[in-house]
């Protein structure tokens, strides 16, 4: 009789506990992958979206730019919105891909909706703060004593932007020895730039292994404690992201910090070529260009509609102000390189590109 | 009246060890709902799975999930962090060492690399000190911050964690950085579907084909030999301060000019001057099959065309390797790439 009971009593509690798990979740899942350097901001953006939708949840996840696209790409993940550093890697790696077994792209439009430019972070306990300028900074990273850091240039898009700043920087300060004795001379293997007809190429090694006054990380994120701590002097960083940290920077030329369009020429006289071909679907060379961060939705996301409802806020005053006050601002308007692919209710929101 | 709180403790009593008996045994439950699967899984076989063994001589060898049974198992704790700052993959792992794996193909030392390639293209490249668990940055696997490691790392190919497969999003086979200390590495070292890997040596093989009144075919070896020379070596630094290493164009044209094939002093010279006031053509060709062509009395010991085979001390890169022609005395359009052959046309041939 006990035995019945408790067997009785063991199965409602079973019952009980998959009806528990079974009870619909009422909150919508909106899932966003984004560069790592949009996490900040977007954390906002997604603070504000759901107060005004409170029947959404939203899910992001950062990764580095290109491993955003891959995870819908190649590894079968499924996002609603993508958002990278590099707004040229979406037609590059989704355009002429599909879905197996169907015939139809993994998107065909982007939004081009930010910027950002390279600066050279720095804190007041960093050496030689008080005496590093616009002029001298160069200098001041070749010194013996001066540890300084930036993104591994195979994981991160920032990494092989902050080469191709090294590089142009030969030309603007018209001192042809920056390159060599920033990172030539500090890797082993080395990272040699070649010059040819007034172009660079900038050769990075299968294996990436800095000296003593060079670190490198995955990311900028892994970057920004080992400066707040002191265990480097100087990192290249996002100007947003050092601003977003609080921290000091080196506000370097437009000519050398990507981010100014009227440079572009400029900029891309400076080519990165890996050894290492990463990615099977990513070829070996990255062409100096301005910064441009885009989005788009992919084909076979879940919540499309939320995903341009979230889009739409990100583009209206509301979310541009948001991002306006976390330092890295959005476009008004943003541009598209096929607007009458994008979802009809952002095309008020944005232009053509030329 | 007076009675009913006692009738109510006496009730309350029951129900509170019905439910402490209750609790024990849905515990119990519980417990065996884990922990026998875990058990069971002890005993499973691997899944499915095939990996490629490339040695340095390019023999493959492949394993399939039985033959990575019979292998000897490393388990230990790890993790990654993404580059984004997400702590990932948390657990206890069970793999092959890279090492060992390595071992079945003939070994790894440090002047190889080990390649990684997994199923989907994706592929990273480890060096020697990494396949042996250094040179690693970790992470507190609580906190993520950047710590400093006070035991060793193992890198290996996991094929369980938490005694389990792993599952069809990371295996079967992934990479994984283990401790003892349970320490985080960073996400890209741990390479997930993990089909191919690779001993690669620090320096590919080449040769350079000589032709002139003699052939000869220059292995790596004899042109890297030469350039140890400190007689025959030469360096040249571009405008980008890259020190450029190889030998004069003159020295490998002196190997074939005639039957005097090295220069060792005054006496016996191998590049022969008469021959080259004479006349004729040095014709140098990429792999490519483009070609530049010069006067051997431009040739004529000058040290200021370079057939260099080393790049700030480095082998070439890619296009340039494996010789590239280099010098002051170069026009731009004849700084060819990828050298390959160096033909000698004399007058009339």
């Amino acid at each position: 009789m006990a035995l019945s009971a408790f067997a009785l009593i063991i199965v409602a509690s079973t019952a009980l506990f998959f009806f528990y798990v079974a009870i619909p979740n009422e909150k919508t899942t909106l899932k966003i992958l984004c560069a790592a350097s949009l996490l900040f901001p977007l954390g906002k953006v997604e603070e504000a979206f759901e107060k005004a939708h409170l029947e959404v949840n939203v899910e992001i996840e950062g990764h580095g730019s290109i491993q955003v696209i891959r995870q819908v790409t190649e590894l079968g993940e499924k996002a609603d919105l993508l958002m990278v550093a590099d707004y040229s890697l979406i037609p590059l790696m989704m355009y002429n891909s599909s879905k197996t077994g169907s015939n139809q792209s993994f998107a065909d439009w982007y939004v081009r909706f930010a910027s950002n430019k390279i600066v050279l972070a720095y804190t007041n306990s960093s050496r030689y703060a008080d005496r590093i300028n616009v002029t001298n900074w160069f200098s001041v990273l070749m010194r013996p004593d001066v540890v300084f850091g930036f993104p591994n240039p195979m994981i991160d898009a920032l990494g092989y932007r902050a080469l191709m700043t090294m590089q142009l920087a030969e030309a603007y300060y018209s001192n042809d020895s920056i390159f060599y004795n920033l990172i030539t001379r500090n890797f082993d293997p080395p990272i040699s730039s070649i010059p040819s007809n007034g172009n660079y190429t900038i050769f990075v090694p299968e294996v990436q292994q800095p000296k003593a006054n060079v670190i490198l990380r995955a990311s900028s994120i892994q970057l920004i404690p080992l400066l707040e701590t002191g265990s480097i002097d100087y990192c290249f960083l996002y100007m947003s992201n050092a601003k977003q940290y609080g921290l000091q920077y080196v506000d370097l030329p437009d000519e050398i910090n990507l981010g100014n369009p009227q440079f572009e020429e400029l900029y891309e006289s400076v080519t990165v070529h890996f050894e290492l071909q990463r990615f099977a679907t990513i070829g070996l060379d990255r062409l100096g260009k301005t910064i441009y961060y885009g989005f788009t939705i992919p084909n076979n996301a879940v919540q499309k509609d939320l995903a341009v409802e979230f889009a739409k806020f990100l583009l209206s005053d509301e979310g541009r102000g948001i991002f306006e006050s976390a330092w890295h601002p959005v476009f008004l308007p943003s541009y598209t390189d096929n607007k009458q692919g994008v979802p009809s209710d952002l095309q008020s929101l944005i232009v053509q590109e030329p | 009246m007076d009675d009913k709180p006692v009738v109510t403790l006496r009730v309350s009593k029951k129900v509170l060890v019905a439910a402490l008996v209750l609790i024990v045994i849905v515990a119990a439950v519980a417990v065996l709902w884990v922990v026998y699967p875990l058990l069971q899984s002890k005993e499973r076989t691997l899944q499915p799975m095939s990996l490629t063994l490339v040695a340095l001589n390019s023999t493959t060898l492949v394993l399939k999930e039985s033959d990575i049974a019979r292998l000897e198992p490393f388990e230990s704790k790890g993790g990654f962090k993404t580059s984004a700052g997400s702590l990932r993959g948390i657990g206890n792992y069970t793999g092959i060492r890279l090492v060992d794996l390595c071992n079945l193909v003939g070994g790894i030392d440090e002047n190889c690399s080990l390649r990684v390639t997994a199923s989907d293209g994706y592929s990273m490249v480890f060096a020697y000190n990494q396949v042996i668990g250094q040179n690693f940055v970790t992470f507190n696997p609580s906190t993520g911050d950047e710590v400093n490691r006070t035991q060793p790392l193992t890198t290996v190919l996991a094929y369980y964690k938490d005694c389990l497969n792993l599952t069809s999003d990371e295996g079967p086979l992934r990479v994984a950085v283990l401790g003892s200390e349970g320490l985080l590495t960073e996400g890209h070292w741990w390479i997930k579907f993990v089909v191919k890997i690779e001993v690669r040596p620090a320096v590919e093989e080449w040769a350079l084909l000589l032709e002139g009144a003699l052939i000869e075919n220059m292995t790596r070896g004899t042109f890297e030999s030469g350039v140890n020379c400190i007689e025959h070596s030469i360096n040249w630094t571009d405008s980008n301060n890259n020190v450029w290493t190889g030998l004069p164009l003159w020295l490998l044209v002196g190997r074939v000019d005639d039957s005097d094939v090295h220069e060792t002093n005054s006496t016996v010279r191998a590049f022969n001057d008469t021959l080259a006031l004479q006349g004729y053509t040095v014709k140098v060709i990429t792999g490519q099959g483009y070609s530049c062509e010069f006067n051997s009395t431009r040739v004529m010991r000058n040290p200021n065309i370079i057939v260099a085979n080393r790049l700030n001390g480095a082998p070439l890169p890619d296009p340039y390797w494996p010789l590239k022609l280099v010098g002051s005395g170069l026009l731009s359009n004849e700084t060819l790439s990828n050298v390959v052959e160096i033909q000698i046309i004399f007058p009339g041939s």
